[in-house]
């Protein structure tokens, strides 16, 4: 099978078939009964591996009567009367979600009705186990509670099922849809999980348990494997770690280009847990600090005390290094059910990030009081995303103007913080003198600016091959935004995938950008390959691609220049 | 086919844990263990079935055991119930 490779990186392991529903709560319509019946299958199994390492851990740190009421949950899901019910009604045509919670329902009726105070407690349990096993069954479980390494198999993945892996033991992400560049990509990037995706028939060919070797740069996927292949791919895997300790040497030496312009490198995360990584790998500070994944573990919007403590302790471990917070940007592939946002035909152009949160000064000030009152753990700054209009921009400077002075008339300290826009639709890039005068920095969300430009979803497969970075509409846009900004005295930051291309870096610098905000793993790569850019040459490189008339035509040319340049330079090594 | 009459002795009567053990033993043979409850046959191999029995301290519970290991599946229970399942 081959797909689509987007997150480098080999792995050879047993699958997990993870089997959801395309959108969120999966409680509307049911998928075929099979389907169903694996679903259900997959979720009870999920569950019970995860109560089993609960009550592993109680046992040995509390004592074994401690874990009863577990142990008594893990005997209810090896119920056969019970199961059977459940299954029954799947047969019947029900989702599992229903059946589900239709034979809870009925068990925990039996227990109400029973005329003794204790066992009419105990309809308890059975809500916990229905929990369970429809987080389970929505993949919000935890995947690291199946204890042992995998390599998931899914039509497709939410951000928040990626966010809920464990990279320790998460060892590859198969996926039959998904795109290129969509959030659930981009934090399998962050966590460093090899990634395909785009792989046809995949959920028919994959039951679970199958060893399966996959190639990340590749787009490669070998179910059940000879020996000999085997072999052979981990040997490549080894090459793979070595080029990484390789660029390791960079990860301390400053990111200055060969003429001596000093560029940021930042990563873009979206939780605490990746600021470790970040410094790990080099990361100069948060470029990006996606907040959606914050509302997203909530059942509710968190409060401003919440978040206030997120964006502190990011800030905190930052020490002192740059920390740009985004602005809630719900919408797009990014659901979030308690907001309310109706299902939409077209979700990248509709009700979306900045649009929705206008819409919500309550929910849209909440965050902003946090941001403002973490400002003093460290350099925090904010940012609005999806900005396409002066006036959104205004407004949203206003409201957070209106909240300084609740804050102030309070008595709450905060700071005053640098305001900041993304730059991701078209109209902004076009009119970046205008905007460029409202605000302290721009960054150029690449992902979107592309796929607002080509009219092509990031997320369609059938048009993932429109949205190319390599475009020269797309470097032309961002040259306008880099010249505007120049302008007007502000830097600019370029934080989407285009960023950490190896060979359009070196045009990114050309332009004047100040820094780059890329993925984790790519941190020693960029600042490598930042260090070996020359300004001069950068410049009459961008010069040719801006003229040129495909994303090909750029891509053949910056591929034939940097094979001249290694050329070059074992040429003078020799001499 | 044994047709056996087990006390329950503890002071709390059946509850999770103690459904727990129960449920646990008779797994551990192959042989059928029912209770029989108003009329009602019902497996002991499913812990909810041994929670809604509904036996508190010092009833009777009627247990049907069948199977090849049926001798040693009701020596286990019987001591489990004599022992008052480890409690008071």
């Amino acid at each position: 099978m081959i797909g689509t490779g987007v997150v480098d990186g080999i792995a050879i392991q047993k699958t997990f078939v993870f089997v959801t529903k395309p959108g969120e709560t999966g409680a509307s319509v049911p998928l075929g009964m099979k389907e169903e019946q694996v679903r259900f299958a997959e979720a009870v199994c999920l569950s019970k591996s995860q109560l089993e390492k609960i009550v592993d851990k109680i046992k040995r740190d509390a004592g074994e009567e401690a874990a009863g009421i577990l142990e008594y949950q893990l005997l209810i899901l090896e119920d056969d009367d019970f199961l059977g019910k459940i299954r029954g009604g799947i047969e019947a045509g029900r989702g599992s979600e229903a059946a589900v919670r239709a034979t809870c329902a009925e068990y925990a009726e039996f227990f109400r009705h029973v005329d003794n105070d204790y066992l009419k407690q105990r309809y308890i349990d059975i809500l916990d186990i229905q929990k369970r096993l429809l987080d389970a069954l929505n993949g919000r479980a935890d995947i690291t509670a199946l204890g042992r390494e995998v390599i998931v198999a899914a039509s497709d993945l939410t951000p928040s099922q990626v966010a809920g892996m464990e990279s320790a033991w998460v060892k590859g992400i198969l996926l039959e849809n998904g795109g290129a560049s969509s959030h659930s990509i981009i934090l399998a990037r962050s966590l460093s999980i090899p990634c395909i995706i785009g792989l046809n028939g995949l959920m028919d060919s994959l039951h679970g348990d199958e060893t399966v070797i996959m190639d990340g740069t590749t787009g490669e996927v070998l179910v059940e494997p000879s020996d000999e292949q085997a072999r052979c791919y981990r040997e490549k895997r080894a090459a793979h770690e070595r080029d990484k300790a390789r660029l390791r040497d960079y990860i301390k030496r400053e990111p200055v280009t060969l003429d001596g312009r000093r560029i940021g490198v930042y990563a873009n995360i979206s939780s605490a847990a990746e600021t470790a990584p970040l410094l790990a790998h080099g990361g100069e500070g948060v470029g990006l600090l996606r907040t959606e994944l914050l509302y997203m573990n909530f059942e509710e919007a968190p409060s401003r005390e919440t978040q206030y403590g997120v964006y502190a302790g990011i800030a905190k471990a930052l020490g002192g290094r740059p920390l740009v917070v985004r602005t809630l940007d719900v919408g797009g592939d990014k659901h979030i059910g308690y907001l309310g946002i109706e299902p939409e035909e077209n979700p990248f152009l509709g009700y979306r990030a900045i649009r929705y949160c206008l819409d919500h000064p309550a929910l849209f000030r909440e965050q902003i009081a946090a941001i403002l009152m973490a400002a003093d753990a460290g350099d925090i700054r904010v940012m609005f995303p999806m900005i396409a209009t002066v006036d959104e921009l205004l407004r949203a400077r206003e409201i957070v103007e209106d909240v300084k002075r609740e804050l102030a008339a309070r008595d709450v300290p905060f700071r005053e913080i640098p305001i900041g826009m993304m730059v991701e639709v078209p109209s902004v890039a076009l009119m970046a003198e205008t905007f460029a005068r409202y605000v302290d920095f721009f960054s150029v969300g690449t992902n979107d600016l592309t796929q607002y430009l080509f009219a092509a979803d990031r997320n369609n497969k059938k048009v993932a091959r429109l949205n190319n970075s390599f475009h020269p509409v797309l470097l032309r846009c961002v040259e306008h935004v880099c010249t505007a900004a120049r302008a007007r005295g502000i830097e600019v930051e370029i934080c989407g995938q285009a960023g950490e291309a190896p060979e359009l870096i070196p045009l990114w610098v050309a332009m004047g950008v100040s820094g780059l905000s890329v993925s984790i793993p790519t941190l020693p790569l960029v600042r490598k390959i930042v260090c070996e850019t020359d300004t001069a040459r950068a410049k009459r490189d961008l010069e040719a691609v801006l003229v040129m008339e495909s994303a090909e035509d750029v891509a053949r040319y910056l591929r034939e220049k940097t094979q001249e340049n290694q050329a070059a330079e074992q040429e003078s090594g020799r001499d | 086919m044994l047709n056996v009459e087990l006390e329950v002795r503890n002071e709390l009567g059946i509850h999770a844990r103690v459904a727990s053990k129960i449920t646990r033993c008779c797994q551990g043979f192959a042989s059928r263990v029912e209770a029989d409850r108003d009329g009602k046959k019902l497996n002991l191999k499913n812990v909810l079935n041994v929670m809604l029995l509904n036996v508190k301290c010092g009833e009777m519970l009627s247990v049907e055991i069948e199977g090849e290991d049926e001798a040693d599946a009701y020596a286990a229970l019987n001591q489990l119930f004599a022992e008052k399942f480890g409690e008071k």
